[in-house]
This record gives C-alpha cells, sequence and structure tokens, in this order.
C-alpha cells in the first residue's frame, strides 16, 4: 500500500471500521510513512479540539420561548374533534371561535421580549398571524384585495406557470387543475417569512372567489395564534378556524402544503383535498 | 459534557420514562413536554450551533422543538427517539441553511479571512481557537458538519448517524473521510499545526 491507497481508507481505520487484513495492510503502511502518521494525529487532534471547543449549554432561556409558543392543552382539539360527525364540526367550529373570540385577547399581556433574536421570532411569528388574519378578513370582501395587500407585503408578482415554477423551484399543483366549478384567476409568487409560496385566486361559477396558497416548507404555525380545531376531511388531516361563514383549512399532501382561505363549507373543503391530493 | 458522560447518562435514562413523556406529550401535556426538552435540549443545541452558528441557533431550536412537539404523534418507536429528534434537528438546521443562504456567505468570509493573521500559535487564546474552527468549520456543507458532530463530539456510531442522515450506513466512512480531509484542509490554511498544539 501507499499513500495514495491510504488516504481514503483512514478514516474507516482511525474508527476501527476496516476488515481484519485491510487494518493490518494500513498499519505496516503508517508504521513507515511519516507522512500518514502526521494525517492521523492531525485527524485525531481535530476530533479532540472539537470536543473541547464545546461549551457548556444553557437551555433554560430557550425553553422559556418554546413554552411560549407551544399550544396549550386548551387549543388541542384534534381527539375531541375526530369522533364528531362532519356536520357537527361546523357548528362546533363556530362555537369555539365565538367563545375564543370572547376570551382570546392576542396582543393583551404580552411579554416584553428580553433579547433581540426572541424579538425577532416575536415579530416573525405574530406578522404570520396578524397576516392572515387580515388576509381572511379581506377576502371576505375582496380576494383580489387580500391579494393586493400580500402582495405590496411580500414583494409579490403574478406568474404564469413556467416563471412560477422557476421562482418557486416546482410547480404549483394548481396549474395543473382544479375542482370541477372552480377556474383560476390568477397566480401571485411571495416572498413569506416562512418560504416562497403562491398564491392563487380562483373562482366559482357563480363569480364568488377563494384562495389557495401552496408551499414546501413546513410551518407549524400557519394561523398564528388563531384558535383551530383539527379533523380529517377525505381522509387527510386538516387544520381548520372558521370567521364570518367562510372556512379556513391548511392540509399537507405529501411535500406540498396547502392553505385555502373561503371555502363556503366542508364539503368544498372535501372537494379540494381531494382534488389537490390526485 | 463529554460524548462518553452524555451517552452514558442516555443510557440511564429509563426508556419506559421516556415513553411515557412521549405519549403525555401526544395529549399536549405541558410538563411532559418539557422533560422531554430537557431529556434531549443540549445534544439539540449542540448540534445546531455546530451546523448554523451561534447566532442562529436560538431561533433554529426553538422551531425545532415546536415542529418536534407537532409531529411527537408520528413518533412509531420504531428508532430511538433520540435518532428521530436528530434526524428532525439536523433536517431544519439544513432548511434554515438553504433557505438564508448563509453557507454562501459563510465561505466568503473564510476565503477573506484565510489570511496570515490567522496562523495559530501556542499563546492564542482559546475563544481565538473556537473562532479558527468555527471559520474552518464553516468551509464544509451542513451535512458534513452535522456528521462530525455526530461522530466526534455525540460518539454516534455510524448506524446512527446512517440513520439520522437517511443513509447506508456503508456510505457514513467515505463521507466522514472526506469530511475530515476537508476540515484538515481548511484549518492548514488557516495555518493551523497539529505540531504546535
Amino acid at each position: 500500500m501507499n499513500c495514495e491507497s491510504v488516504s481514503n481508507k483512514l478514516s474507516d481505520f482511525m474508527d476501527g471500521k476496516l476488515d481484519s487484513n485491510t487494518t493490518e495492510l494500513i498499519s505496516l503502511h503508517v508504521g513507515t510513512c511519516a507522512s500518514c502518521q502526521g494525517v492521523i494525529q492531525s485527524l485525531r487532534r481535530i476530533g479532540d479540539w472539537m470536543r473541547e471547543d464545546e461549551v457548556t449549554v444553557d437551555t433554560e432561556a430557550i425553553w422559556s420561548r418554546i413554552e411560549s409558543a407551544l399550544p396549550t392543552q386548551k387549543q388541542t382539539y384534534t381527539g375531541l374533534f375526530l369522533a364528531w360527525s362532519v356536520p357537527a364540526l361546523a357548528v362546533a367550529a363556530s362555537l369555539v371561535l365565538v367563545f375564543a373570540s370572547l376570551v382570546f385577547k392576542p396582543d393583551g399581556n404580552r411579554e416584553i421580549a428580553k433579547n433581540t433574536s426572541h424579538a425577532k421570532h416575536e415579530r416573525d411569528r405574530d406578522a404570520l398571524a396578524v397576516d392572515f388574519r387580515q388576509v381572511i378578513d379581506l377576502a371576505q370582501s375582496s380576494p383580489q384585495l387580500a391579494i393586493s395587500s400580500l402582495v405590496d407585503k411580500y414583494d409579490g408578482k403574478q406568474l404564469d406557470a413556467e416563471a412560477a415554477t422557476k421562482f418557486i423551484g416546482y410547480r404549483p399543483s394548481l396549474f395543473e387543475s382544479v375542482p370541477v366549478g372552480f377556474d383560476r384567476v390568477s397566480t401571485h409568487v411571495l416572498n413569506m417569512p416562512c418560504c416562497k409560496c403562491t398564491a392563487s385566486i380562483c373562482a366559482r361559477k357563480d363569480g364568488r372567489s377563494l384562495l389557495v396558497f401552496e408551499h414546501k416548507d413546513e410551518q407549524p404555525v400557519w394561523f398564528g395564534d388563531l384558535p383551530s380545531i383539527e379533523t380529517k376531511c377525505s381522509g387527510t388531516q386538516c387544520r381548520i378556524i372558521e370567521s364570518a361563514g367562510q372556512l379556513a383549512v391548511s392540509w399537507k399532501h405529501k411535500d406540498r402544503q396547502f392553505t385555502m382561505i373561503g371555502a363556503a363549507d366542508l364539503a368544498e373543503v372535501r372537494t379540494w383535498i381531494e382534488k389537490m391530493s390526485l | 459534557m463529554s460524548s462518553k458522560d452524555s451517552r452514558a447518562q442516555r443510557g440511564e435514562q429509563s426508556r419506559g420514562e421516556l415513553a411515557e413523556w412521549i405519549r403525555g406529550a401526544c395529549r399536549g401535556d405541558l410538563d411532559s413536554q418539557k422533560s422531554i426538552y430537557q431529556h434531549i435540549a443540549a445534544q439539540v443545541v449542540r448540534i445546531v450551533r455546530r451546523m448554523v452558528g451561534q447566532d442562529h441557533a436560538d431561533d433554529v431550536v426553538q422551531d425545532i422543538f415546536i415542529t418536534l412537539f407537532a409531529k411527537i404523534k408520528q413518533f412509531r418507536f420504531e428508532s430511538t427517539f433520540e435518532t428521530w429528534v436528530h434526524r428532525m434537528a439536523v433536517n431544519q438546521a439544513l432548511q434554515h441553511l438553504r433557505r438564508t443562504k448563509r453557507e454562501q456567505v459563510r465561505v466568503r468570509e473564510y476565503a477573506a479571512n484565510a489570511s496570515p493573521q490567522h496562523i495559530i500559535t501556542n499563546e492564542q487564546s482559546t475563544r481565538e481557537d473556537a473562532e479558527v474552527l468555527g471559520i474552518a468549520m464553516n468551509y464544509l456543507s451542513g451535512d458534513q458538519r452535522a456528521l462530525l458532530h455526530m461522530k466526534e463530539v455525540e460518539g454516534f456510531d455510524y448506524r446512527e448517524i446512517a440513520e439520522v442522515l437517511g443513509v447506508p450506513e456503508g456510505t457514513v466512512g467515505s463521507r466522514l473521510n472526506k469530511a475530515r480531509s476537508e476540515l484538515r484542509s481548511a484549518l492548514t490554511q488557516l495555518g493551523w499545526e497539529v505540531s504546535s498544539r
């Protein structure tokens, strides 16, 4: 063996991962080669250095941030609602939100962020929550106005299928097809804090519209702090909030996360989930 | 804490107690979530710091645990919980790196900083040593940083690393060899010599 043939096996040699025959051959070479001895010595020293570089970790400070961002048990409705029938769910959603609107004050008693990164995270989280509440409100009167607001805030632009695909790195599902009874009117790309996403306006035959957002990255708090329920629609776990008789729904299919704002009822939600699953 | 201490501590941890915490966390029980956090947080913080750097680590760790508790019902006890958490942590840290394009910036910083004033001497402080190692580590990819950290600091074996990274066990050795070699080259360019340490 020579230095060249040994070099790509030194790591396994150090970790004792080679068979006895190869280990013996390398040992013979290393025993007579100052260069390879130096390499092994330096690699071992790097390992020591990495371990020495580790400092004490203060995890308590991070926990207080995590704790404040976790949903409380009262906001975790999954188990309770999974057993309910679909019509009861819609009624329950309204009741939950009426109750929550009475007790939930998103801006009240918020602890002042004590450090910059905490404050930044709080701002990002709140930005999402506030923006989607605004979108939900605006979408009730004008989906186009809701999109315009997002375009201004997140440097958005309207693109065709090819340009949108190039911009976000994958082809949005809505360019493939939308459910029968709907037409895709427009698609904008947005630079959201969580990710790049598409926002599409889809119109029903009677002219009323809804919004569909699609992105790839995980965003666990899509609706911010708004109370929500979780249930299964057409076999897909989804998260629902209700506002003024309209539903906003978030669900995942494969690597895509969808959020629909302005669904009329759960039947419409099921139609979209089934179509986007094809 | 050394890797041996850390792994011994994990070994002593009652698996039954951990399973109880996991079931509690699935129900949204805050005490169970905190117990899980205390069990695994130090390891997660260390690997995330190694991958994304001190400045961004706390934000990434926070997101990791929020995601972890949101997805904990998906844990099926098919791998160890620690492996499952590490996989999530590494993936989320990589996602952060891709999102911020920080790696490219770091490589540029590395190139700009690779000048003679970084030559290591015995008199240099520990802080400076850490900075030099940090600069050299940032010459590696996020995957490579995670790989080296799991092997050298946490003391994971090849099988555990393979599970976390989702690669065949046989691939771990060749990737480790490459990562170690590249880190050594980066340190050498920064003036580091094994004989001087």
